[in-house]
């Protein structure tokens, strides 16, 4: 009867364990979780780019610095020549193959491209993009997951010699093996040896549960035993193969030989030496212990019982052999660390695909996600920004600073870089995408692309002049220029430029707070703002990635492009899913938004911004604003050359006063990052129609004195005021060398002249 | 107050470099004036926009291939490798033309106009391109049944600007 009782219990328990390791099994095997990768690099003659930082690019996204590149994914430098030997890739246009190619660099820029075997010149060749991260459910655990047919035969062999020697014959658990285990255990007085079986050791590392008790052990048995009745060997060793613990990197769990692979040789598995699969191998038994980057000796006498082993199975020559145990163990800086490094960016992309995909999708399927992200720049942003905040600390003797950073490109709209705090490891709050703060003055280039819009031009003499506004209700609010003067009559360009706020207020009150509203949206930050006097200095909060949304269309003339952070999502199997192409739509009058960048260049050629030369060269004629909220609490600055387009946040989280304007503060952030980027000079297209003329300006000044002054100045078809000269030939100076700029002045002053005489 | 002062220095500064510009002017005025008055001021003779530019090598290598994938309907195609060119030229006029050849070809007659604007607005004095992309622009105003638009662009493709 106890039989009988004991067993139906025994058959139920089983049953029940049966159940549990089978979902896990199931569950597990097909679970690949989607990778995301960064923008590839494209190399093409006259592309900035220092060979320096194409090594870089190179080691992060997995290359192998060799004596002579061979192998894919391999690549050798010497001087200003480099070969290397790309990967293949699936891009959502197709395959993009490996290919060998010698890069002759002259200087910071590439001169030729040749393929390596037959010499001929390439115009273009694209990388493989590295791999930047990955969604997999458990958070801190990452794998490459492989198939059994992705697992070399020596590596199947030396596994099975060193780990488990019958595991083709046993049904889950070795009597043998555990006998001898046994025998070696109670000769030593402690546990020496285990006699777990691949299938055991696989169930424990399902259950990632250390624990030595009987209880567990038998457990375990039981477990493997029914593993086995359900699964092939094969099955069974390729889901080893893609759970095995292989060591530890900062937070992340290094799973599976293929992520150990790229994590300890930045190869792929099937590309690895006899040595390095010994290490590996040797490396199961204590990846902390056996740990090549702190125990080296004992790593290296490790890898040498495998390496001996296999050559005693007959699996390697002897000659192999040899070289095997000769070779070095990889330096620790060759390492390929962290493969989610960039967590404020990995964050703004999982959000994207969380509108349209469902977790399951993201972390099961093996989804490639290729994104916008470009290395190079989220490697500077990172390094400027922590170095940045710590001297902005060290100047005003406050501690506490933080920051955001997004960096897109100018036309494409595509995020390139961005940083959500001043420790891009850290994951937390992510200020680029969650930190709302009022934006300062940064509204104010919309303040005045409205008034252009509504009958000013930027030679509309305006007051910048003190009054007080009464609110229905409200409290009489008194506005003050930043540096508490009034700086009387001056011409609209200049109200922008220097930041004027009572200009501002004025000009915004005329044409009307709540078309300045609707053009904030129309600009691109789609959300509801009350049409306080006080949104005309920027009192409205916004993110610093809704500024860059703003900004973007004011950079790209006018069009409206949704910021993009993936390009395109591919399936397991390379078949492209969704694709985030260009869209473009003209939101404001190409005329309009040339007429307020040029202003917004002179705030930097003369403005608020002018100490920006000290950081970015004046060819390059970059334009951009200042922001600063009440009380020096925030501090922004976004500007754009040619090709990139940037905002910067700088504040503190607790929101006290950090004592910087925007130029002390987010600017010198901008410029330092900016400086060690490679920038195309910012040329406006001039619109069809656009006329150029000094407008004079001449009055009186406070003190009652007459006085004059003319600007060149372009205008929008037909609104050249009549107290003014035309210029015939139309084209910004600004872009003449600097001899004929000269040249210019003169006849510039001549032009003034002649009008006095019209 | 300390401001004050400095401002009054500017202003006095200001003051004489106008006094001083004026004095300098009377005395050259004489002899440049009648000459001068018919002659319109000397300026950038090198006229960077004026001649279009030419694709560099890598764009033209992909111009070249999204056409053929164009010519062979196969948008989408020629969409990702005009991305691509455009990634390494974005401000040339004629790749965003193309974009809009492909997007007409892919019946978005919305986004057609707008890759066409987009181009203009690149344009410069590339007149010839221009007028192709007002061509467009008319064929899909008339697919979208934008009948006046239509013709406004086809006006303005024949040359009234």
């Amino acid at each position: 009867m106890a039989l009988l009782v004991c067993t139906v219990g025994l058959v139920i328990y089983a049953n029940y364990l049966d159940k549990v390791i089978r979902q896990k099994f199931d569950g597990k095997r097909w679970s690949v979780p989607a990778v995301v990768y960064a923008r590839p690099l494209e190399l093409y003659p006259g592309l900035s780019l220092a060979p320096g930082v194409l090594a870089e690019e190179l080691q992060l996204a997995g290359y192998r610095k060799e004596q002579a590149a061979k192998d894919p994914g391999g690549y050798d430098r010497t001087g200003n020549v480099m070969h290397l030997v790309s990967r293949d890739f699936y891009f959502s246009d197709g395959l993009e193959k490996s290919a060998a190619v010698t890069v002759q660099f002259a200087g910071q820029r590439i001169e030729q491209i040749k393929r390596t075997d037959s010499g001929e010149r390439l115009s273009l060749v694209r990388l493989d993009p590295a791999r930047i991260g990955s969604f997999h459910p458990r958070e801190h655990e990452d794998r490459i997951v492989l198939t059994r047919a992705d697992l070399p035969d020596l590596l199947v062999k030396s596994l099975i010699a060193v780990e488990d020697r019958h595991f083709y014959l046993h049904f889950g658990v070795d009597p043998l093996a555990i006998i001898r285990a046994m025998f070696a255990n109670i000769r030593a007085g402690e546990t020496v040896q285990g006699g777990s079986t691949l299938t055991q050791q696989l169930v424990k590392n399902f259950f990632l549960d250390s624990q030595r008790t009987l209880g567990r052990k038998v457990n375990e048995a039981i477990m493997a035993i029914l593993l086995e009745m359900h699964y092939s060997k094969d099955e069974i060793l390729t889901a080893y193969a893609n759970e095995i613990f292989l060591g530890q990197d900062g937070g992340r769990a290094v799973h599976g030989f293929g992520l150990a692979s790229q994590f300890y040789f930045r190869r792929d598995v099937k590309d690895l030496a006899p040595a390095q699969i010994a290490m590996m191998i040797g490396m199961i038994r204590g990846p902390s212990y056996y740990d090549p980057r702190r125990n080296e000796e004992r790593c290296l006498q490790r890898r040498q019982v495998v390496l001996e082993m296999m050559r005693s199975e007959g699996d390697i020559t002897d000659e192999q052999y040899q070289t095997a145990q000769a070779a070095r163990l990889e330096s620790g800086d060759a390492i390929l660390s962290g493969f989610n490094r960039y967590p404020a960016f990995l964050e703004l992309v999982r959000r994207q695909l969380d509108r349209d995909y469902r977790d399951e999708d993201l972390t099961g399927d093996g989804l490639k996600i290729l994104t916008t992200l470009d290395p190079q720049v989220q490697m500077q942003v990172e390094k400027q920004l922590t170095a940045a905040l710590a001297a902005l600390e060290k100047r005003t003797n406050r501690k506490g600073l933080e920051g955001a950073v997004v960096v897109s490109s100018r036309e494409g709209g595509e995020i390139l870089a961005l940083a959500g705090g001043r420790h891009p490891l850290r994951p937390g709050f992510n200020r680029a995408l969650d930190a709302q703060r009022p934006i300062g003055s940064l509204v104010k280039p919309a303040v005045f692309l409205t008034a252009l819009a509504n009958g000013y031009t930027l030679a509309t003499p305006v007051d910048d002049v003190a009054l007080t506004l009464k609110n229905a209700g409200a409290k009489k609010w008194q506005p003050t220029n930043y540096d508490k003067m009034e700086h009387g009559r001056v011409p609209l360009y200049e109200a922008l430029a220097q930041s004027y706020n009572l200009a501002t207020v004025r000009v915004g009150m005329e044409v009307g707070v709540e078309k300045i509203v609707q053009n904030v949206r129309r600009l691109g930050v789609d959300r509801d703002f009350p049409p306080y006097p006080s949104f005309l200095l920027g009192a409205a909060p916004m993110s610093p990635l809704e500024v860059a949304q703003m900004y973007q269309t004011l950079a790209a003339g006018g069009f409206y492009q949704p910021q993009r952070v993936i390009r395109s999502v591919l399936t397991a199997d390379n078949k492209v899913i969704e694709s985030f192409g260009l869209s473009v739509e003209q939101r404001f009058a190409s005329d309009l938004i040339f007429l307020l960048n040029t202003a917004l260049k002179r705030a930097v050629s003369e403005g608020t911004a002018e100490s920006l030369r000290s950081y970015v060269p004046e060819y390059l004629q970059v334009a951009g604003k200042t922001g600063t909220s009440d009380d020096m609490r925030d501090s922004w600055f976004a500007g754009f050359s040619g090709d990139k387009l940037a905002v910067v946040w700088v504040g503190r989280d607790d929101n006290k006063p950090i004592r910087l304007t925007g130029a002390t503060g987010a600017m010198v952030v901008w410029g330092e990052i900016m400086q060690y980027l490679p920038l195309a000079p910012l040329e406006l297209t001039e619109p069809a129609g656009i006329e150029w003329a000094r407008a004079d300006m001449g009055g009186f000044d406070q003190s009652g004195v007459f006085f004059r002054s003319s600007e060149l100045l372009p205008f929008a078809a037909g609104s050249v005021p009549r107290q003014t000269a035309r210029l015939e030939s139309p084209s910004p100076p600004s872009q003449a060398p600097v001899a004929e700029r000269l040249e210019k002045s003169t006849s510039g002053i001549l032009n003034t002249i002649r009008s006095w005489f019209h | 107050m300390k401001n004050e002062g400095k401002v009054m220095q500017a202003l006095n500064r200001k003051r004489l470099s106008n006094l001083a510009l004026i004095a300098g002017l009377l005395a050259v005025m004489a002899i440049i004036l009648p000459g001068c008055a018919v002659q319109p001021p000397v300026r950038d003779a090198g006229g960077v926009q004026d001649e279009p530019k030419k694709e560099s090598a890598p764009t033209a290598t992909l111009l070249a291939s999204a056409q053929q994938s164009v010519q062979a309907g196969q948008f989408s195609r020629a969409e990702m490798t005009l991305e691509r060119a455009l990634r390494v030229e974005p401000r040339n006029p004629r790749l965003w033309h193309e974009m809009a050849q492909v997007k007409f070809g892919q019946e978005n007659f919305g986004q057609a106009v707008q890759f066409c604007l987009k181009s203009n607005s690149l344009a410069g004095k590339d007149s010839a391109l221009i007028r192709k992309n007002w061509q467009l622009m008319s064929r899909a105003y008339a697919k979208l049944g934008d009948m006046e638009k239509a013709e406004q662009a086809r006006l303005k493709a024949m040359g009234g600007n």
